[in-house]
């Protein structure tokens, strides 16, 4: 989980995505982790669904395939947060961040999508995107 | 010494030609023929993930032949006008949000078709491009 504790806190710091929710929070409708939960109605979560593994060409360097999904009770308040990630993504093409003393690349190859609405009414986003990356 | 003797004519060259054309036929067909069975690969083991309920998803789901004059392509695809027994609502309403929604009740169908065209991506597409076309020439 430590890659994606550095990334939520990376987006955080360019206000484009809550911070990562801690046990003391009173406030919860922040980023988790892996998994969505039933409550609040207004979060985020981030997860790493899939990864290429280093090659004996890449070396270190292997990639996470990372959802970032967003939920909220009012439509075009999910739909402006997921399209400023996104846009904030597309921004850097090509271009190394480090985050936390590791480099990252981002490669956005696909807009967000509209995921329909939960059990509650609220409405879904995702966006899909593999980050570059040293593994170990 | 050794000599060789090489004559071109009109002729000749002529046939060459013709055989090019004829080998060029043969690989895109082979080309196409393959393609045709690395995509019901990929969509048989796609169908094994896709989550179930009353199977009106999985029943949506086919292979699509999109060739263009310069482009063999396939498109494996789910979602359309069928209607869900249960809830009435067509298939492609929700296709979307089945596949892009983690659900703890169906763990290993989350992202059922992206998941499988990478890992068969990874693992056995190439391969088995390369043995069909091998087999057809």
């Amino acid at each position: 989980m430590a890659f994606l504790n550095d990334l939520v806190a990376f987006f955080h710091t360019n206000a484009v995505m809550p911070a990562e929710v801690t046990p003391s929070d009173t406030d919860r409708e922040k980023t988790y982790l892996q998994n969505l939960p039933a409550t609040p109605d207004n979060v985020w979560c981030l997860r790493i669904y899939d990864s290429d593994v280093p090659s004996l060409v890449g070396k270190q360097a292997g990639v996470y395939r990372i959802q970032a999904t967003a939920r909220n009770k009012v439509h075009s308040t999910v739909y402006n947060d997921i399209y400023t990630l996104w846009r904030f993504l597309i921004s850097r093409p090509e271009l190394i961040e480090e985050i936390n003393g590791n480099y990252v690349i981002f490669d956005a190859q696909t807009g967000p999508l509209p995921s329909g609405q939960d059990e509650k009414g609220n409405y879904l986003y995702t966006l899909n995107f593999p980050v570059k990356t040293k593994m170990y | 010494m050794k000599v060789a003797s090489l004559q071109i004519t009109p002729t000749s060259v002529s046939a060459f030609r013709q055989s090019l054309t004829a080998a060029s036929h043969r690989v895109v067909n082979a080309a196409n023929n393959s393609l045709d069975f690395a995509a019901s690969m990929a969509f048989s083991q796609a169908q094994d993930r896709v989550p179930r309920v009353t199977g009106a998803l999985a029943n949506s789901g086919k292979v699509v032949k999109q060739n263009t004059a310069s482009l063999l392509r396939r498109v494996i695809g789910y979602g359309d006008s069928s209607l869900n027994p249960r809830t009435g609502r067509a298939t492609s309403t929700y296709a979307m949000n089945v596949h892009e929604v983690y659900r703890a009740a169906h763990p290993d169908s989350y992202k059922w078709l992206e998941l499988t065209i990478r890992q068969y991506g990874r693992e056995a597409f190439l391969h088995d491009l390369a043995l069909n076309i091998r087999a057809a020439l």
